[in-house]
């Protein structure tokens, strides 16, 4: 075997190969509900219901065009947008300094009390609406356009991600931050210019878990918006295709490649920065 | 040197005072939120669950009638046991393919792991109800496509009925669910395999040790941590789900796949028994607390600093 | 590392902003409605003062669906109210309906119309959420309907609480190519008997690929209900088990239990095994592939299940008795409105109903498929012999049956049977019998 072939086996052997098919099955099995939806959306009703699995006899975009029009799939994708940024900013933000409240200063009992908090969310949602939708009627705050969900996501969700940040702190060297005191850094800097750029990672983890649990929420989304018609996100406004004369199916999966194809773009491009600013240098080691 | 030392040891009470100060600046947005979102709502559950509440109407102590009614009804425990079982299923499935996927993801090349990771990830992007409404499809028996599938390979045979039978309905929908759970698990997981050095894989690797050795040696042990948060939140996760199974079968056929918080729902909303409801997810609550206790103690969790 | 952070919050907000002008419609309406709904709970305590507050009455309604045939209603009742009062129309859905209205009424927030059945308020009545309407029902209106009985299904202790609107029970559409590759020929007047009914799958099981018949998971209880209205034979003692008199473990119920039982055995219903899983598309996409025969179908359903499959040659066909007598009740109902008690505009929504059923809109309801209960007057467009077979039985509907009794037996009866029977066998009896004394000790 010639040198660069012996290098090419060196760098990729045979448990990649492996990998690399198993990836490949795998991603077939994974896209298959996304080719569903593609191939059901450009179909008509009447040509589904005859073979379902078969492919579209033409291409039309009708489906596209009445979701978005009159399914208005575009204002409820661009709540979804906003109600998931405007949650997962104060999330994090909280998290970080709640977190780093307990590991470094020194706040009593708060440990048990995070635990405590935790604990508590496992409520199932179901009973804790209830009791929300009041507070929030009472408050006023239902009329105001996505603050009722970003206040409940917010609310849930720092807990948890305030414990595996706090986790995370616990296992920063406390030399590095004591030579940050030495060197005269008060608390806030410390935060800012010695613990922020080495949690990336945890950074990156919780962001991923925040978006997935706020942008798929549906029980508290529907029972707050329901005598609204503004501010609904798309796991509401996706079960209007449905009536009990039936599911729109073309019509759903057109709004559902409506929502994934783009989500899918601004994943692949955010990940680039995710991935790169965590290998590049900022983690530790 | 000296007054370093001092300071680390015994810190004079000012800068105490001011750190608690500042903490409590720090802690007070969230807990504002966490008060508001969650501790009212949980005291008044609570509250809730000793009481004869129902909307409108009248309000009267109930003591512990609810709590035992819980224990005692057949049919509450039996989706209790129901719950378990999908849980479990959907949190292992989840954390062993998240897994996978992230150490293979790891492995290949940067570009092809950065195209695997965004297709894996998904069907994590698509509401739960949907997820279980194309489900349907694929788990039609007649149409679907697992029976058409097992058909086109011969194993005529295996086909079944996934969503009608009582052996088979649970565990369909744990697996579905643990499917749809697996990217996020994958992210969780790669990040944390990111955060460990090269330099200590390689030298592993130079070491003569294969790329599994440095798997099981190496990279595991290092983010057990990552891995035990990670299960704990899917089991947490996959207890709380309602939207998935109800799309799926209703509970149904019957009350074969019917979990608590469809009970509790239903409870609560078809028969007005609030107070009977709350109990009941209150119960939950305590029994999930005490599954994800179990785990917590089962992987361990200490944390390496590297 | 801060100037990658810098960059990623920069495009997640620049993300944020493009995306927020394809909701920019939405933020612009949204200040609007946070007006309007604090007007909402002004609006309740103007109601009566009347004329004071210039801005317009909220009225807010949960009866339409995401149908083609329920967009052009709300156009009407738009053009028809629009400038009177805001309509705020919201996508009503039948599994959350009830879960909606109460969560809302626990805090008092506005609902004033709610599409639901008659026959299933006692939920909302017992736990005193629904409007009287007794007051509301003028001579006038009641003139319009075509059976005043009819309001007996909304009325609970002599207060009438849910208005119906259209008649509901089973049919069946046969389809007739099919039955003719079978040689299969249907009664000429009347309904078979079930044994008549099993014979003609059967033939067809063999004469063709065709499964005999098949029905949604959500319809399979149909199956129980008419069994215990018919098994009986005559009022008398089908009175007695409506009132619960009877226990479930009759042997006149085991042994039609037992039928339905065999029949999904033996695979009279698509697909064979999991034929109690078959969902609403599963049914219409077999359906419209020609694999069974025999579709069980809501009546109301029945024009909208011949669009979405596009079977053309077929034939409307009785429910089979399953006892013995030869005008079997039948099971049925009503779609209806009612008014929840957390209603800020119960005007608007009395006028709303009266609208709907007036005879213009009676008749443009009655050309779409749906069985009206109020007069119609004469119209061309209305296919009359589809009308005819779908309202032949409707005679025979009886309203009132055991379910009605309480709502877990409601539940139970709806949800879990036949299923629980197959697989749990006499215990399902057993928890049947003891919902059913729960609810007569009360």
């Amino acid at each position: 075997m010639s040198i660069k072939m012996k290098r090419f086996f060196a760098r990729n052997p045979l448990h990649i190969w492996v990998f690399r098919l198993v990836l490949v099955v795998l991603a077939l099995v994974y896209i298959c509900p996304i080719l569903f939806a593609i191939i059901t959306s450009l179909k008509t009703e009447r040509e589904f219901y005859s073979n379902i699995w078969a492919l579209p006899q033409n291409i039309r975009l009708e489906n596209y065009i009445s979701a978005f029009k009159v399914g208005k799939i575009g204002e409820y994708f661009g709540n979804s947008v906003i109600i998931a940024i405007g949650s997962i900013i104060p999330i994090e933000i909280c998290a970080v300094l709640l977190a780093y409240a307990i590991a470094r200063l020194k706040l009593p009992k708060t440990e048990l009390i995070l635990i405590f908090c935790f604990a508590i969310q496992l409520l199932p949602t179901e009973t804790i609406i209830i009791p929300l939708y009041i507070t929030m009627s009472k408050l006023s705050i239902l009329s105001v356009p996505y603050m009722p969900m970003i206040l409940a996501y917010a609310g849930w969700s720092i807990p948890g991600t305030a414990i595996i940040m706090k986790n995370y702190f616990d296992t920063v060297p406390s030399e590095l931050l004591e030579a940050a005191r030495i060197d005269g850094a008060g608390e806030v800097t410390t935060l800012f210019r010695v613990m922020l750029p080495l949690m990336k990672g945890v950074l990156a983890t919780c962001i991923v878990m925040n978006f997935t649990f706020v942008w798929g929420e549906m029980m508290w989304a529907r029972t707050a918006t329901i005598v609204t018609t503004k501010g609904i996100p798309l796991t509401v406004g996706l079960m209007n295709f449905k009536s009990d004369l039936g599911t729109q199916w073309p019509l759903l999966c057109a709004a559902i490649c409506l929502v994934i194809i783009p989500l899918y773009l601004l994943f692949l491009f955010l990940q680039k920065y995710f991935v790169a600013s965590l290998t590049a240098g900022g983690v530790k080691g | 040197m000296n007054i370093n030392m001092n300071t680390k040891k015994t810190p004079s009470s000012g800068i105490i005072k001011k750190q608690r100060l500042l903490g409590a600046a720090f802690a007070a947005p969230a807990a504002l939120l966490v008060l508001f979102a969650t501790i009212i709502p949980v005291a008044w559950n609570i509250v809730l669950s000793f009481s004869n509440w129902s909307i409108i109407g009248e309000n009267s102590f109930a003591g512990l009638t609810h709590y035992m009614e819980v224990f005692a009804n057949k049919a509450a425990l039996k989706t209790v046991w129901q719950s378990i079982t999908i849980s479990l299923v959907a949190s292992v499935t989840a954390m062993i393919l998240g897994t996978c996927l992230a150490i293979m993801i790891y492995r290949v090349s940067r570009l092809e792991g950065a195209f695997f990771r965004f297709l894996f990830y998904g069907p994590g992007m698509l509401p739960m109800t949907v997820v279980g409404l194309l489900f349907t499809f694929v788990l039609a028996t007649d149409e679907g496509l697992v029976n058409n599938f097992l058909k086109l390979v011969g194993l005529a045979n295996l086909t079944s009925p996934w969503l009608a039978e009582k052996g088979t309905v649970l565990i369909v929908i744990g697996l579905v669910q643990g499917w749809r759970s697996s990217g996020t698990i994958m992210m969780l997981i790669y990040t944390a395999i990111l955060g460990i050095p090269e330099s200590l894989r390689e030298s592993a690797h130079l070491d003569g040790a294969s790329f599994i050795t440095q798997v099981r040696r190496i990279i595991l042990p290092l983010i057990r941590s990552t891995i035990q948060m990670a299960f704990s939140f899917m089991v947490m996760w996959a207890f709380k789900t309602y939207d998935i199974v109800w799309s799926m079968t209703g509970g149904g056929p019957g009350d074969l796949s019917k979990t608590t918080p469809i009970l509790i729902v239903e409870q609560a909303f078809k028969f007005n028994k609030f107070g009977y409801a709350s109990a009941l997810s209150l119960v939950y609550a305590a029994l999930i607390i005490f599954v994800i206790i179990i785990i917590r103690k089962g992987l361990g969790g200490e944390t390496y600093e590297y | 590392m801060k100037k990658r952070m810098k960059q990623l919050v920069s495009i997640l907000i620049a993300s944020a902003l493009i995306f927020s002008l394809t909701a920019c419609g939405s933020k612009s309406e949204s200040t609007g409605v946070a007006q309007d709904n604090g007007n909402a709970k002004t609006a309740e305590d103007t109601k009566s003062g009347g004329g004071e507050n210039t801005k317009k009455q909220d009225l807010v309604m949960i009866i339409t669906q995401a149908t083609d045939f329920d967009k052009t209603l709300e156009e009407k009742i738009n053009e028809e109210f629009g400038e009177k009062y805001n309509i705020i129309f919201k996508t009503w859905e039948e599994q959350s309906v009830e879960q909606t209205v109460k969560t809302a009424a626990t805090a008092g927030e506005q609902i004033d119309l709610v599409k639901f059945w008659p026959m299933q308020m006692e939920s909302f009545v017992s736990a005193n959420l629904a409007t009287d309407l007794t007051g509301y029902m003028d001579d006038e209106w009641k003139d319009r309907f075509t059976d005043t009985n009819i309001l007996e299904m909304g009325t609970y202790d002599g207060k009438l609480y849910n208005i119906p609107y259209d008649n509901v029970y089973p049919a069946i559409i046969a389809n007739s190519a099919i039955l003719a590759e079978a040689g299969v020929t249907l009664p000429e007047s009347g309904a078979w008997t079930w044994a008549e009914f099993e014979e003609a799958c059967r033939t067809i099981e063999e004469k063709t690929d065709a499964f005999g018949a098949a029905i949604q998971k959500e319809q399979a209880c149909w199956l129980v209900r008419n069994l215990f209205l018919q098994t009986w034979g005559n009022e008398e003692d089908m009175n007695a088990f409506i009132q619960g008199k009877v226990s479930f473990k009759d042997p006149k119920i085991v042994d039609g239990l037992e039928m339905i039982k065999k029949d999904f055995d033996d695979g009279m219903f698509y697909p064979g095994e999991g034929g109690l899983a078959v969902t609403q598309d599963q049914l219409y996409a077999a359906f419209s592939q020609g694999k069974y025969a025999f579709m069980f179908v809501p009546s109301s359903n029945v024009v909208g299940a011949l669009d979405k499959t596009g079977i053309t040659d077929y034939t409307i066909m009785d429910y089979p008795s399953m006892g013995t007598s030869e005008n079997p009740p039948l099971l049925g109902g009503c779609n209806g409105w009612f008014i929840p008690k957390n209603a800020g505009n119960i005007e608007g929504a009395v006028e709303v109903m009266k609208f709907l059923q007036s005879e213009e809109l009676s008749n443009y309801k009655l050309s779409a498929g749906k069985l009206v209960v109020t007069k119609a007057g004469a119209n061309s467009k209305i296919d009359m012999t589809l009308l005819e077979a779908l309202t032949r039985n409707a005679n025979s509907i009886q309203p009132k049956e055991i379910m009605g009794l309480d709502a877990e037996l409601n539940e139970y009866i709806m949800n879990l049977m036949p299923a629980n029977y197959f697989n749990n066998g006499k215990s399902a009896l057993d928890e049947l019998d003891a919902l059913r004394e729960a609810a007569l000790s009360r």
